[in-house]
């Protein structure tokens, strides 16, 4: 993708994000797309993940008397989202960036656990500038408006960076004896194993972040799904961790005295 | 902003990004503020540091309910839902003093009956650990402890600039089982259009309970008032006799009389 002047650009943006956007220098080139579509092969976990029916479910898990990371799932779903990435980066050659990226995960056969990762944004160049051979175009899951206020308070994204870990979770005689109990009270391996799960994607953020030097992330969405089925000696829990934010680097030493925001009474 | 200055904020931004050096792992902050929050918090002098959480998973008890016929408070499970409340939000500020925090914005906590099974519940806080960018002006409570608010990036701001400053998130639990009509009276009054008093006081009693708590907690804080004050009811998994009543706030202070702002202008926005 050039920008070729004789070709009209296609883009998702909405007007509002049009005008942000060249009000900032830059403009749309067009619009780019990556997908993935990406098996997760659970190796001795079995390949019931989630419906219990497979190995994970039928006790061979049983040697796990640990907490314990599966890097198998996270791993498959870093891969996927790095594949569809870097295409829809290679199909934004000769542009500066994309904004307004969507990247959607859609578990396309939960029982063979095949993952799709498909990401949608536009294309954008500054004006009266060429990116030089070999620049990597940033990429920002903001809107086109996001975008400029980001820009305009001193901050250019750099990258999606994403913070994933998934977790099985023990369950000792300590948890079976809470669970049977009359009495209410904390349970503090799955309290301790919710806190891990957070703490090792946050860290995998962390490292996403330092990849492509960034000074801070922003909207970082945060989701955390548990997986339960019935084991062998009761129930067996995954968590799942997913965090995804914009990465951003500082450019500017935040806006003049006379660009700060003015407080305002919407008349609608 | 003219057309050149825009091509120049651009290539200036471009420039960054090809210039850029390698940063030090651990470095640089996490949020989940949006850009006009991150903006808004800037402007009121203070930077983000981290997207702080806490989790609790409680084996919720099981209790003799008050008798049949009259109803009342289900003491068990209101401790239960504020002390596992409690010990989500005690982890995350933990987390935010660690990182030297002044306190934690946009806060959101989360309650889910299923996902870890019958009988679990799962307790979650998470929020943005932001800091004062001038030691001087620390926003730390005048305990010296990190604040909390689920007040959103701009709603700090324009809290800061009319006085007041947040101190804390505060809550007020109460669940309550309705009562049942006697026999006599459902036979006397089912086909009658009467006001059923046993549940009016009922309800009553317990959003009262509720707001009792949370105002008793904000007391403790030294507070001046609350704002945001959310009063929600659910019926989580007790079936739909047994509801909790909940309040949530934000309490605050007032640290100074001057009001730092130029009144707010009026815009009327042209998009629907």
């Amino acid at each position: 993708m050039t920008g070729d002047p004789r070709r009209a650009w296609g883009s998702t943006l909405s007007v509002a994000e049009l005008a942000a956007i060249r009000s900032c220098g830059f403009r749309p080139v067009g619009q780019v797309m990556g997908s993935c579509v990406h098996q997760f092969w659970p190796g001795i976990y079995g390949t019931g993940m989630y419906g219990g029916a497979g190995i994970m479910g039928g006790g061979l898990y049983g040697g796990y008397s640990l907490t314990q990371e599966l890097p198998e799932y996270a791993g498959a779903l870093r891969r996927a989202r790095r594949l569809a990435l870097d295409r829809m980066s290679a199909e934004a050659a000769g542009a500066h960036g994309v904004v307004g990226v969507r990247l959607n995960l859609r578990r396309v056969d939960v029982g063979a656990s095949v993952i799709e990762f498909t990401a949608l944004g536009t294309a954008v160049q500054a004006d009266g500038l060429t990116p030089e051979p070999g620049f990597r175009p940033f990429l920002s899951l903001l809107s086109g408006t996001d975008f400029a206020r980001l820009l305009r308070s001193g901050y250019v994204p750099c990258g999606v960076v994403m913070g994933v870990c998934a977790l099985w979770v023990a369950s000792g005689w300590r948890t079976a004896m809470q669970l049977g109990s009359w009495y209410g009270q904390e349970v503090q391996q799955y309290s301790e194993a919710a806190m891990r799960a957070r703490d090792l994607a946050m860290a995998s953020l962390r490292r996403d972040m330092a990849e492509v030097s960034a000074d801070g992330a922003v909207g970082g969405d945060v989701t955390m799904e548990i997986h339960e089925w019935e084991g062998g000696r009761g129930p067996e829990h995954m968590v799942e961790f997913l965090s995804l934010g914009t990465a951003v680097t500082r450019f500017f030493d935040g806006p003049a005295r006379d660009d700060l925001p003015h407080p305002v009474i919407r008349l609608t | 902003m003219a057309a050149s200055l825009a091509a120049e904020m651009a290539q200036r931004a471009v420039r960054a990004l090809e210039q850029r050096g390698p940063t030090r792992h651990g470095s640089g902050f996490t949020c989940d503020l949006s850009p006009a929050e991150l903006v808004a918090i800037e402007a009121a002098g203070c930077e983000p540091l981290e997207l702080v959480m806490g989790s609790a998973i409680w084996h919720v008890g099981f209790q003799m309910l008050p008798s049949w016929s009259s109803g009342g408070e289900i003491t068990q499970l209101s401790q239960a839902m504020y002390g596992a409340r409690e010990a989500a939000m005690r982890r995350m500020e933990r987390e935010a003093a660690s990182v030297g925090a002044d306190g934690i914005v946009g806060v959101r906590i989360s309650i889910d009956f299923h996902r870890w099974g019958a009988g679990l519940a799962e307790f979650s806080t998470v929020g943005t650990a932001i800091r004062s960018r001038s030691r001087r002006a620390s926003l730390r409570t005048p305990r010296g402890s990190v604040f909390t608010s689920d007040l959103s990036g701009q709603d700090l701001w324009t809290l800061l600039r009319t006085g007041y400053r947040p101190l804390g998130l505060v809550m007020g639990s109460c669940v309550y089982i309705s009562s049942r009509q006697s026999v006599g009276a459902w036979l006397g009054s089912r086909t009658r259009n009467v006001e059923l008093t046993n549940l009016t006081e009922g309800m009553y009693t317990a959003r009262e309970l509720a707001m009792e708590r949370m105002d008793r907690e904000a007391r403790s804080y030294g507070a001046d008032g609350i704002v945001g004050v959310k009063l929600t009811e659910r019926a989580h998994a007790w079936g739909n006799r047994v509801i909790e009543f909940l309040a949530l706030g934000t309490a605050v202070h007032r640290w100074t009389d001057q009001i730092d702002a130029a009144p707010p202008s009026m815009v009327l926005p042209l998009d629907r």
